[in-house]
């Protein structure tokens, strides 16, 4: 902004401060145009998020770092026409509204200025006057309803004031040809709107808070939460021939279906996880119960896609974005218990992740002092979408089972706070520093929750990574098996692009964090392994003794049958070579050469412990045909290398397709 | 460049349609029928005085819900009363409302105002649907209603007539009625309240409907000589005078016609709770009539409470608590007697404050109070309640 025109804006805006302020007596309308510095800002007013739950999070954001603690939508489902977003936050005053108005992209956030209009805190600029790390930076939240709607009203109201402020926006669409037409000097504000505003008398002085109104929705964000297209599709009947159509199927839980061209009738009426009586704490609860059980009753690998409609799926969006608690406890509070091993991460050195061993009441929080999320003193953070309060969808216990090798989830955790002082200033990016979680379980449902979700001030707009930061190890397997999240405690924040959907990849703070998670995946993937090998021999050996316990119990009867005595013992036989296999002949022990009956086997040089125990399994199997063709006095005629002939022959046979 | 073929279809679901700034600055003047002091009163000494009893009698203390059902308009009037009736008896008040007028920043303005106290429930809320909407079972409004029923009051301040008809033998907000006291016998075990203004116009209403409505009474009457006693003590009005009203529409004096038309609305409520196997007495509270344009009364602010009154229902598994309800002896023509006896006792308001001189400034006064913190006029109030020629 050059100089001229940030006087420019700061007298358009003084001067609104006065036009609202001298009307507040006669209740007059005070009119000012919304301008921005430059045609980016103009492109970001007309809309830059891709779907209706964008502009909603932005909204919970701003009421975030307003201090709020309960904000609530209603959203008039599945009718969609007007949207309230209400927050009981700090509020706006004459001169925020208007410093609002007229800085757009230009917030008053974490800077100095951010304490004298009430939107930081004063000690702290990066944290909001309660102390929570300020989500918004820039100033365009707001502007995210154009998504929505281009007509909006802001009613708001902070303490202590005897007046509250009601102001309409109108918006205008962006056009380069308009702008470029336009007879203005290069640099000139570009205007993006209109807003009226007044100033009403108010007696209740204590109250605060600020309502966003989104009147008269866009037809398309109407028809997007209505999930009009997939509803029309259902309806439709394929003609012959018509493969046209994806293969598609009712969402198992939806909001309903208006009829054509109807405001008021229902079509379809709605069909929720959740009962009336069910409190709005425990419904969220229930729609991740409910996307569970799906495994057991739709599909293997439950997806939100096909389990929900536009609207739910907008729920579940909204609530992983925004910092509220998660269903259950955090995974940084969760206590230990038989259903989750800890880990913690140490990716700087080589090898498996080390076990965490916490006892009783030990969480990962008081034991390494984990800090995430940091929210300040502000008491807990409430999101209630048409009487729906939003939990963060993951759960650290209670986790479907399978067949698989470890069976229980595996908690991984690990933070880092690289020594960045080496990095020159112009490079380094600030500091940086990190918590984060790995959730390993044998399956992730839905489908949705795998992957790599990085919160900065415990907020995100990106979702789940399913590639984990492009991690190019084959791994498949595994990653598909992982949720995590990281919660960024310093820097990344310039690493964010401006619609809070994505990151610049290049940024230093967004590459190490990728390395590192890369480095954790490989520490995850070396742990994974180590378990599943013990598992894999810990099963093997357990299976070994129970079929020589089973070995011996058949030895035995068949040679008592063969005695056709019951106290027949088995014949002492042993594989021996060199002079212990004399030895024992000597002793009168059926003793046969080693190296001979087994000459069949392949010997390889190393083998596993696992092999082995295979091969040990087969040689007391051989062991046993022995005794029993001794016990039908088969073996007695023959001489010892005659012995060892016949052997060798079953070892052969029996050695094919075994691998041993 | 042309557009081959017609595709305005295509624009209509892109644009979003010319968009006009509604916010005005002016102070308001628009005053209707429900600015009156008389009103006030009816809030004060009816809606908030009944609410307030039914409080105290449900023992509802400080984490009590009291659940609100009614109609309330731009300015939120109804709301704003009672939530000084919960602020005092420290319960929140949930609401929901129903207003089909189109939004605006007032109602907008209005809804931060009362939602910005604590003592409202988060779950409050305003949909913009029709109250004939409700007796449709495949409406959002309808949809939205079962998910907020039971609740302690109910009230249709209606600016029309509850038996209001466009197509003969339809009555939406009789249906309406209806729905909301089926979902209130399937859900609600302890009294409520219903308050119900409506117009009592005889030229408006629809004569099939009244006709039914007043065979109620006659069928009553035939059943039970102390009601016909009652009615003819009380009201003046006899079995033939009701068959002759029937046969011509016009044989009853205007205030007798309004009398039976409310006691023909309190008969109808009371026999429809009676004839369910779960039984709901119903009483009159004290109501009122007035004039909306000065002339014979022809409005009529009714109260009612409705007690459950058993038998109380069973849960055939067992699993749940019996409840309990006041078992009463339940007598459906007692009742209806003790109607007649509230009926007679309705009175006329505007008499009633032209009677009071004190009260009536004092309503005034309190009223205009009000439409003040609502940014009205109240010079104008003034001139609206007290015009020069009076």
């Amino acid at each position: 902004m050059t100089p001229s025109l940030a006087t420019s804006s700061k007298t358009d805006e003084a001067r609104l401060v006065q036009s609202i302020t001298n009307n507040q007596k006669s209740g007059k309308v005070s009119v000012a145009t919304l301008q921005t510095d430059d045609r980016v800002l103009a492109r970001i007013t007309d809309g830059i998020y891709r779907q209706p739950a964008s502009a909603l999070r932005e909204l919970i954001s701003n009421a975030y770092d307003a201090d709020a603690m309960t904000v609530v939508i209603q959203t008039d489902a599945p009718r969609f026409d007007q949207i309230t977003v209400r927050d009981d936050g700090v509020g706006m005053d004459i001169r925020a509204l208007s410093r609002l108005i007229h800085h757009i992209g230009g917030s008053s956030k974490r800077r100095n200025e951010g304490a004298e209009f009430g939107t930081s805190n004063k000690k702290d600029p990066s944290r909001s006057p309660g102390g929570r790390r300020l989500i918004g930076k820039i100033g365009i939240g707001l502007f995210s309803v154009a998504q929505l709607t281009r007509h909006f009203q802001i009613v708001t109201k902070v303490k202590g004031a005897n007046y509250r402020l009601v102001a309409e926006v109108i918006l205008k669409t962006y056009t380069e040809e308009e702008i470029a037409k336009a007879p203005k000097p290069r640099g000139e504000k570009v205007e993006t709107g209109t807003v009226r505003i007044v100033s009403v008398h108010a007696d209740d002085i204590a109250s605060h808070g600020t309502d966003i109104i989104l009147m008269n929705l866009r037809p398309q964000a109407k028809e997007l939460l209505q999930s009009k297209v997939l509803w029309e599709q259902l309806g439709r009947t394929p003609e012959a021939g018509d493969d046209s159509l994806p293969m598609l199927r009712r969402p198992s839980y939806h909001i309903g279906r208006l009829a054509s061209g109807s405001k008021t009738t229902v079509l379809v009426p709605p069909r929720l996880p959740w009962k009336k009586s069910d409190a709005p704490e425990e419904r969220f609860r229930l729609l991740y119960q409910a996307i569970l059980d799906e495994q057991s009753t739709v599909e293997r690998n439950p997806r939100l896609e096909t389990s929900l409609d536009n609207y739910l799926r907008m729920l579940w969006t909204l609530s992983l974005a925004s910092p509220v608690d998660y269903i259950e406890d955090h995974p940084f509070d969760v206590m230990p218990s038989d259903e989750l091993t800890f880990y913690q991460l140490s990716v700087g050195t080589a090898g498996p992740a080390t076990r965490l061993k916490l006892a009783g009441k030990d969480t990962v929080r008081k034991k390494l002092e984990y800090k995430a999320p940091e929210r300040g003193s502000t008491p807990p953070f409430r999101v209630l979408v048409d009487d729906v309060e939003l939990r963060r969808p993951i759960r650290f216990d209670d986790l479907p089972e399978t067949a698989q090798a470890i069976k229980t989830p595996l908690l991984f955790v690990g933070r880092a706070e690289p020594d960045l002082s080496k990095v020159s200033d112009e490079e380094r990016g600030g500091s940086l520093a990190f918590e984060a979680y790995f959730l390993w379980a044998p399956k992730i449902v839905p489908k949705e929750n795998n992957g790599l979700l990085i919160r900065i001030s415990d907020a995100s707009g990106t979702l789940f990574d399913d590639t984990f930061a492009k991690y190019q190890v084959s791994e498949l397997t595994r990653l598909k098996q992982i949720t995590a999240e990281i919660f960024v405690l310093h820097g990344l924040d310039a690493a964010l692009n401006i619609d809070r959907e994505s990151f610049n990849t290049s940024h230093p703070h967004f590459q190490y964090i990728a390395r590192w998670v890369h480095r954790a995946l490989r520490q995850i993937a070396n742990t994974l392994k180590q378990l599943a090998s013990v598992e894999h021999e810990e099963r093997a050996a357990r299976q070994r003794s129970s079929a020589n316990a089973e070995l011996s119990r058949v030895v035995r009867t068949e040679v008592a049958r063969a005695g056709n005595r019951s106290d027949s013992e088995p014949s002492d036989i042993d594989f021996q070579d060199g002079p212990s296999l004399t030895e024992k002949r000597k002793q009168g022990q059926l003793a046969l050469s080693a190296q001979r009956v087994f000459a069949p086997l392949n010997r390889k040089s190393k083998q596993g412990k696992n092999q082995r125990g295979k091969q040990d399994l087969f040689r007391k199997q051989i062991r046993a045909v022995a005794q029993v063709l001794d016990a039908y006095g088969l073996l007695e005629d023959l001489t010892y290398e005659e012995q060892e002939e016949v052997l060798r022959a079953i070892v052969a046979i029996f050695a094919v397709g075994t691998g041993a | 460049m042309a557009t081959d073929g017609h595709e305005d279809d295509i624009l209509d679901d892109i644009y979003q349609g010319e968009v006009n700034p509604v916010l005005e600055g002016k102070k308001r003047r628009d005053f209707q029928a429900w600015h009156r002091p008389r009103k006030h009163f009816i809030r004060i000494h009816q809606w908030c005085a009944e609410t307030r009893r039914l409080i105290k009698d449900l023992k509802l203390n400080e984490k009590g819900v009291l659940s609100y059902l009614g109609l309330p308009g731009e300015d939120l009037l109804d709301i704003r009363v009672l939530k000084g009736v919960c602020t005092k008896a420290k319960v929140a008040l949930r609401y929901l409302g129903y207003d089909r007028s189109l939004r605006s920043p007032v109602v907008n303005l209005a809804r931060h105002e009362i939602n910005s106290d604590q003592v409202i429930h988060a779950a409050s809320c305003i949909y913009p649907d029709d109250l004939d909407q409700l007796g449709k079972r495949d409406t959002v409004a309808f949809q939205n209603l079962e998910r907020h029923a039971p609740f302690d009051v109910i009230n249709l301040d209606l600016c029309g007539g509850l038996t209001d008809s466009d197509e003969p033998g339809v009555v939406p907000y009789l249906e309406a009625l209806r729905t909301i006291c089926d979902l209130q016998i399937e859900r609600r075990p302890q009294p409520w309240l219903c308050f119900l203004t409506t117009r009592a116009i005889r030229k408006a209403a629809d004569t099939e409907v009244l006709q039914k409505l007043f065979e109620r009474l006659l069928v009553n009457i035939q059943a039970h000589a102390s009601f016909a006693q009652r009615l003819s003590d009380s009201l003046g009005l006899s079995e033939q005078q009701v068959r002759q009203e029937m046969t011509t529409g016009r044989d009853l004096e205007l205030s007798q016609w309004v009398d039976a038309y409310a006691l023909s609305i309190a008969k109808w409520l009371l026999h429809y709770m009676a004839n369910h196997d779960y039984k709901i007495a119903v009483k009159l509270l004290k109501s009122y009539r007035y004039s909306v344009h000065n002339g014979a009364p022809d409005m009529l602010s009714l109260a009612f409470e409705l007690a459950p009154a058993g038998p109380a229902r069973e849960d055939p598994s067992g699993l749940t608590q019996p409840r309990k309800v006041a078992e009463v002896s339940y007598s459906e023509s007692d009742l209806a007697e003790q109607i007649v006896q509230e009926i007679a006792s309705i009175e006329d308001l505007d008499s009633k404050l032209k009677g009071d001189r004190e009260l009536e400034l004092k309503m005034f006064t309190k009223s205009s109070k009000l439409l003040e913190s609502l940014r009205y006029d109240v010079v104008a109030y003034e001139r609206f309640c007290f015009p020069p020629e009076r």
